[in-house]
C-alpha cells in the first residue's frame, strides 16, 4: 500500500512474514531482513536471538500488570522510573479532580479489562491517553497481554469454529477468562473505526458477555475524526456508572449522594 | 427440514439445481431488497460488511416462511467472510430464532464432521449421486453467468430498448416453475436462443468496461444497483471478471480436488501486488491489468464499506491508472447509498470515457490538430 501511494520513497524493507505457516519461519525473516544490512550469518542469529530474549522479557514484564511501554523503555536506557510524567494540562486536571474526591467513591480501586489491537492499547496518541486517564480515574487496567497467547488460546477451544486471526484468538479467549474469573468491574473493547476484525471480534465478545454476564460493557471507537472531549465523557460515564453500580451492590451509598459526586465530577 | 440459503445474484439458480437434484426441501428467501438490508442493518454489527447484512435479512425472511436450516460455505481466511457462518448463527440464536447454520466447510475437526454435515443435509453419502449433482450444478452456474454475459453484450446494441430486461426478467420468474438441473438447463438455453433473436444494431461500437472488486457487491444485483443493467443502458458494454461460476470452480472444486487455478490474474498483479492477501484484492488489481492490457475503455471498482482486502487494493490502484493510463471509478455501497447519486456518478464516469474516446479518435485523424 505504502510502495503504490506514496511516490519518491526510499527503498522499503517488506520481508513477508510467514508465521501462519510455521512459527519457526520468524527467523527467515529476520535471516532475510538481516542480510540487506550484513552479510554474516552468525552475526544475524546473534542480534535475531538477542531481540528475541528482549521480547521474551518484555513479555513477561507485561505479564506482571505492567502496561506502559514507554516507562519500559525507559527501562532500557537505563533511567530510574518515577512514576507517571503527568505533563499535559489535562491529566494534572484529572488528577486534582480525583484528589478532591472524597465522598468514597473514588477510593474504591476498580478493575477494567481493555480489550483491543496492541498498536490501539499501548499507543498513548492513538488512544488519546487512555491507559493514563483510566489510571488518574483510580482504575486499574488489565490486558489480554498479561496472559500468554497460549493459555488463551486453550479458552477458544469451546467455540464452535477456530478463529483465523490470532488477536481475535486472544481476545476472545481473553473474554471467556474474564468471564471465568468473575472478578473484573467492568470492560472496555477499544475498537478501531472501519477494522473489520474488530467489528466482528467485538460483537462476538459483546454477545458473550452479555449473554453470560452483568459485566458492564462499553465500546470506544477511535478514528482519526475522534474528539478527546467525547472520549472523556465516555469514560468517565462509564466509569461513574460501574462506581455507583458497586457501591449499589455494597449498600454502602445511597442515589443522593452519588448525585452529589456526579456534580463535582469534573 | 427446510433448508435455505443467502442470496448473491444467480447463485441461487446453482443452489436451486443441486437442492432439486438431491432431493432437499428448501425455501428460497425473497430476492435481495430493501426490506431485507433492513434488518440486516438492525440486527448485525455497525460496522460489518454489507453481504452479512443482507445475509441475516435473506435469512430472517425465509426463516418467516419456514425455513429451519441455513446453508452456508465458510472457509478460512483473513477475510472477514471465513467467520460470516458463525456470526450469523450467534446473530440469529440471540434474537431467538430457531434456526441452525450449517457451515459446508471442511472444519477443524476434519472430513468426519464434514460428511456428517452433508449427511444432515441430504440424507445420503452416496458420493457418485453427490458429485454428479455437484457437477450439474456447476453447470448451471457457468450456463447462467453465460447468459448473463450475453446479456451484457446485447442490451448496450439492441434496436428496440428494454427488450433484453424484459426477456431476463421472464427468465427469472420462470426459474420459479422449473425444477432439476436437466429443465433448469433447458430453460436458460430456451432464453439464450431469445437473446440470440434481438434485433442489434450491429455497426455500433460501445465503449467497453471491466468489473472488478469484492464478489458479493459486483455480482449481486440489488447491491450494485444494477450495475450492468445501467451501464448497459447508457450504450456501454460490461464485462464482470468474477463470476459465481468462478467461484465455485476456482475456490472451491479445484482446491478440494488440488488442480492448479487459473492464476493469470495473479501474474498480472504481480507488479503491484506479490501476495494474496485474503478475498478477491488481488484478483480485482490483476483483472484490472488484464482489462488494460485488452484495450478496455475503463474500469469499474465496486466494493461494500469498510471491505478489509478492497481498501488495500484501492490504494494501489493509482499505481495500475499511471501505468496503463486507464480510467478508474470507485464505488463503495452500503446500506446509506442512494441510487440518484450512484446513477450521477456513473453517468459521468461514462462521460468521461466518451469523451477520451473522441479524443483519442480526432488524433489519430490529425496528427497536427495543435492546442
Ligand atoms: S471480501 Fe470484504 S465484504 Fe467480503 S467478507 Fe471480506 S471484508 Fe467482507
Amino acid at each position: 500500500m505504502i510502495r503504490n501511494t506514496v511516490s519518491g520513497l526510499p527503498e522499503i524493507i517488506d520481508t513477508e512474514v510467514k508465521m501462519y505457516k510455521d512459527e519457526r519461519n520468524s527467523f527467515y525473516s529476520a535471516y532475510e531482513t538481516g542480510k540487506i544490512f550484513c552479510s554474516s550469518k552468525s552475526k544475524i542469529s546473534c542480534a535475531y536471538k538477542n531481540a528475541l530474549s528482549e521480547y521474551r522479557k518484555f513479555r513477561s514484564w507485561q505479564k506482571n500488570g505492567n502496561l506502559d511501554v514507554e516507562l519500559y523503555q525507559t527501562g532500557i536506557a537505563g533511567e530510574k522510573f518515577q512514576g507517571f510524567s503527568t505533563t499535559g494540562e489535562q491529566d494534572k486536571k484529572l488528577k486534582k479532580n480525583s484528589e478532591k474526591q472524597d465522598c468514597g467513591l473514588m477510593g474504591q480501586n476498580l478493575r477494567i479489562a481493555l480489550i483491543g489491537h496492541v498498536y490501539n492499547v499501548y499507543d498513548s496518541f492513538v488512544n488519546m491517553d487512555l491507559l493514563k486517564k483510566l489510571k488518574n480515574m483510580g482504575v486499574q487496567v488489565e490486558t489480554p497481554e498479561m496472559y500468554s497467547r497460549g493459555e488463551l488460546a486453550k479458552n477458544t477451544r469451546v467455540l464452535r469454529k477456530r478463529l483465523f486471526w490470532n488477536f481475535g484468538t486472544t481476545a476472545m479467549g481473553y473474554t471467556l477468562e474474564l468471564l471465568r474469573r468473575r472478578d473484573i468491574d467492568g470492560i472496555i473493547y477499544l475498537m478501531a473505526f472501519g477494522c473489520g476484525i474488530d467489528s466482528f471480534i467485538c460483537d462476538l465478545a459483546e454477545r458473550k458477555i452479555r449473554n453470560n454476564s452483568n459485566i458492564p460493557f462499553i465500546v470506544l471507537t477511535i478514528d482519526e475524526h475522534t474528539g478527546e472531549a467525547g472520549l472523556n465523557t465516555r469514560l468517565e460515564a462509564f466509569v461513574d456508572m460501574i462506581r455507583y453500580k458497586k457501591a449499589k451492590g455494597d449498600g454502602k451509598i445511597s442515589i443522593a449522594s452519588y448525585a452529589g459526586a456526579i456534580q463535582n465530577y469534573p | 427440514m427446510k433448508v435455505t440459503f443467502p442470496h448473491m445474484g444467480n447463485t441461487y439458480i446453482c443452489v436451486k439445481a443441486l437442492l432439486d437434484d438431491l432431493n432437499v426441501d428448501y425455501i428460497i428467501p425473497p430476492y435481495n431488497n430493501k426490506k431485507a438490508l433492513e434488518i440486516g442493518t438492525r440486527h448485525a454489527p455497525e460496522l460489518a460488511c454489507l453481504p452479512l447484512k443482507i445475509n441475516i435479512g435473506n435469512f430472517m425472511e425465509a426463516y418467516e416462511k419456514g425455513a429451519d436450516t441455513i446453508l452456508m460455505a465458510g472457509g478460512r481466511g483473513p477475510c472477514r467472510f471465513g467467520y460470516y457462518g458463525e456470526m450469523h448463527n450467534e446473530i440469529l440464536r440471540d434474537l431467538g430464532l430457531d434456526i441452525e447454520v450449517i457451515n459446508l466447510e471442511v472444519p477443524n475437526s476434519g472430513y468426519r464432521e464434514f460428511l456428517k454435515r452433508v449427511r444432515r443435509i441430504t440424507g445420503t453419502v452416496n458420493i457418485y449421486k453427490i458429485s454428479k449433482a455437484i457437477l450439474n450444478a456447476t453447470r448451471v452456474s457457468v450456463e447462467a453467468d453465460n447468459l448473463e454475459k450475453l446479456c451484457c453484450r446485447v442490451r448496450p446494441r439492441e434496436i428496440k430498448k428494454g427488450e433484453v430486461d424484459r426477456i431476463f426478467k421472464d427468465f427469472m420468474n420462470g426459474i420459479g416453475r422449473v425444477k432439476g438441473s436437466k429443465q433448469i438447463l433447458k430453460h436458460i438455453g430456451d432464453t439464450r436462443r431469445k437473446l440470440l433473436n434481438v434485433r442489434i444494431d450491429e455497426k455500433y461500437e460501445p465503449l467497453r468496461v471491466g468489473i472488478v472488486g469484492e464478489i458479493f457487491t459486483s455480482i449481486d444485483w440489488y447491491a450494485n444497483f444494477n450495475l450492468e443493467k445501467k451501464l448497459g443502458e447508457m450504450g456501454v458494454e460490461a464485462d464482470r471478471a468474477i463470476t459465481t461460476s468462478g467461484f465455485i470452480i476456482e475456490h472451491m472444486i479445484k482446491n478440494v480436488l488440488h488442480i492448479p487455478k487459473d492464476l493469470r490474474y495473479a501474474k498480472a498483479a504481480e507488479p503491484f501486488l506479490r501476495t494474496a492477501i485474503g478475498g478477491h484484492a488481488q484478483e480485482t488489481i490483476g483483472n484490472m491489468v488484464l482489462y488494460a492490457e485488452n484495450g478496455y475503455d475503463g474500469v469499474i471498482q465496486i466494493y461494500p464499506l469498510t471491505c478489509m482486502p478492497e481498501i488495500v487494493a484501492e490504494s494501489i490502484i493509482p499505481a495500475v491508472q499511471k501505468k496503463y493510463n486507464i480510467p478508474v471509478l470507485t464505488l463503495i455501497i452500503d446500506e446509506m447509498t442512494g441510487e440518484s447519486g450512484y446513477q450521477t456518478r456513473l453517468e459521468a464516469f461514462v462521460d468521461l470515457l466518451n469523451r477520451r474516446k473522441e479524443l483519442s479518435k480526432a488524433e489519430k485523424r490529425w496528427a497536427f490538430s495543435g492546442n
